[in-house]
């Protein structure tokens, strides 16, 4: 990103002819700006140089680029958010274009076909490949091909799913990209799905990516079998498994996956951290709401009890690096 | 008196399904396992106290129920000479791993369930 760009994540509506109410979604901040200012700055798309953007002045400008950075409208680099906690990085990638009639309608059709698919291919692929296999040997590098190809398609269409889930319901997707939370490493995509009501609808936006890998194993299954070259049978054999095993680990209730959100959907939790606040106060709750509040809280015990979920896949999955120099 | 003797009755209701999930793991009847979902759902659909949070009892009893079922998994598993690791405890952390998977699409499935069946209800809060 060579010049400053205006932050995608922002919600523009005119208010009057002289301000633009701006919603930033991501602090969560409202405010009035000045429609000169806003005109400016949706010009700014980090590849023209701003100096070259109207009639201004140059000292103008400057003046425009500080009132917009002290506002916080405006980012000079795709590597943002950076306080989100300790070893975390994000990289932007993609911008998605404005979400006009045919994106939604191609996100609508996308979202159909992945939900009613997702689990016949899933099934089948499992099936057909039990059935036509005796014994499988893998060369090591069938397996590395193999993860490494599984890694790069099920990520990118595993975000790719969210975002256009979160489309065909009436939410927006600001942008995608690369990311490391707590030292690790993922793909990310910046959705807003505030508006969509229906908890189920909610809920499929979530599930989307792990309903992704999942066809994806099923597809890559298939796909083994009906090669004739041995070799990229097994390329995708390797592809199937770590798309599988991708699935079975989003569905976990650890904060960060996608199972966790998916059940927070489903119990009608609107902020994640009301389940410490919960506990915290748990005397209080289950005398004022009686049985509900006991509810309550055994519910957030169990919840914090699935928070062992994320340090035991990484436990086993350093053990096992270990053990393979051992 | 009554209070308490209601409130005892409801918690009753709610261990109901896991004896009978934990007697169909003593018989090795998939029948009962599918007697004690229906249950959850019915208990927590048509009792007005439950409807309210139904997904959050719904949560509460799947959790409680699907401890000898998935234990049973675990077992089976074992017995069927699947070893993970060599090292006794990471094979170990690898059968908690399975339960946690088994125990999170268990509660997703039945979750989505209740959420057809019962559209309307409220949203945890504080307030």
């Amino acid at each position: 990103m060579k010049y400053p760009m205006l932050k995608n994540w922002l919600e523009i509506t005119t208010i009057n002819d002289y301000e633009y109410e701006v919603y930033d979604y991501v602090n969560d901040i409202t405010m009035n700006v000045d429609r000169n200012l806003i005109s400016f700055a949706e010009r700014l798309d980090g590849k023209t140089d701003p100096y070259t953007i109207s009639n201004l002045s140059k000292s103008a400008v400057n003046i425009m680029l500080d009132m917009l950075d002290d506002l916080d409208l405006i980012r000079y680099s795709r590597t943002v958010l950076k306080d989100i906690g300790s070893g975390s990085l994000v990289y932007s990638l993609i911008f998605p274009p404005k979400h006009d009639k045919h994106i939604k309608a191609i996100a609508r059709i996308f979202n159909v076909i992945l939900l009613i698919s997702w689990l016949p291919i899933l099934i089948f692929g499992i099936i057909f490949v039990l059935q036509s296999v005796g014994s499988i040997s893998l060369s090591t590098v069938s397996i590395i091909a193999g993860i490494i190809l599984g890694t790069l398609i099920g990520a990118g269409l595993h975000e790719a799913s969210h975002a256009l889930s979160c489309i065909a319901y009436g939410g927006t997707c600001y942008e995608a990209g690369l990311l490391i939370r707590h030292f690790l490493p993922g793909a990310y995509v910046m959705i807003n799905y505030d508006n969509v009501k229906s908890h189920l609808n909610r809920m499929q936006i979530d599930a989307a990516g792990i309903q992704m890998n999942f066809l994806l194993t099923g597809i890559f299954c298939i796909l083994s079998r009906w090669t004739s070259i041995d070799a990229i049978g097994d390329v995708f054999i390797v592809t199937a498994l770590a798309n599988l095993l991708f699935g079975l680990m989003n569905i976990l209730f650890a904060d960060i996956l996608d199972g966790f959100n998916m059940l927070n959907d489903l119990l009608g939790v609107q902020d994640t951290g009301i389940f410490y606040d919960i506990i915290e106060n748990k005397s209080k709750l289950v005398k004022d709401k009686g049985i509900t509040g006991l509810g309550f809280v055994v519910a957030s015990y169990i919840l914090a009890i699935c928070q062992l979920a994320l340090p035991v896949v990484i436990i086993i999955n350093v053990a096992e690096v270990i053990l393979c120099f051992i | 008196m009554l209070h308490i003797k209601k409130r005892s009755l409801l918690l009753l209701l709610l261990l109901l399904p896991t004896i009978i999930s934990s007697l169909s793991v003593l018989f090795d009847s998939l029948m009962l396992v599918l007697f004690a979902t229906a249950l959850i759902l019915t208990i927590a659909v048509r009792i007005a106290v439950f409807r309210k949070y139904a997904n959050l009892w719904v949560f509460i009893m799947t959790s409680m129920a699907a401890i000898p079922v998935n234990l049973s998994i675990i077992f089976r598993i074992k017995n069927l000479g699947i070893v993970f690791n060599d090292w006794r405890l990471i094979n170990f952390l690898y059968y908690v791993l399975v339960y946690m998977i088994c125990f999170s699409a268990e509660q997703i499935s039945i979750g989505i369930a209740t959420r057809f069946l019962v559209a309307k209800q409220s949203d945890i809060s504080l307030d």
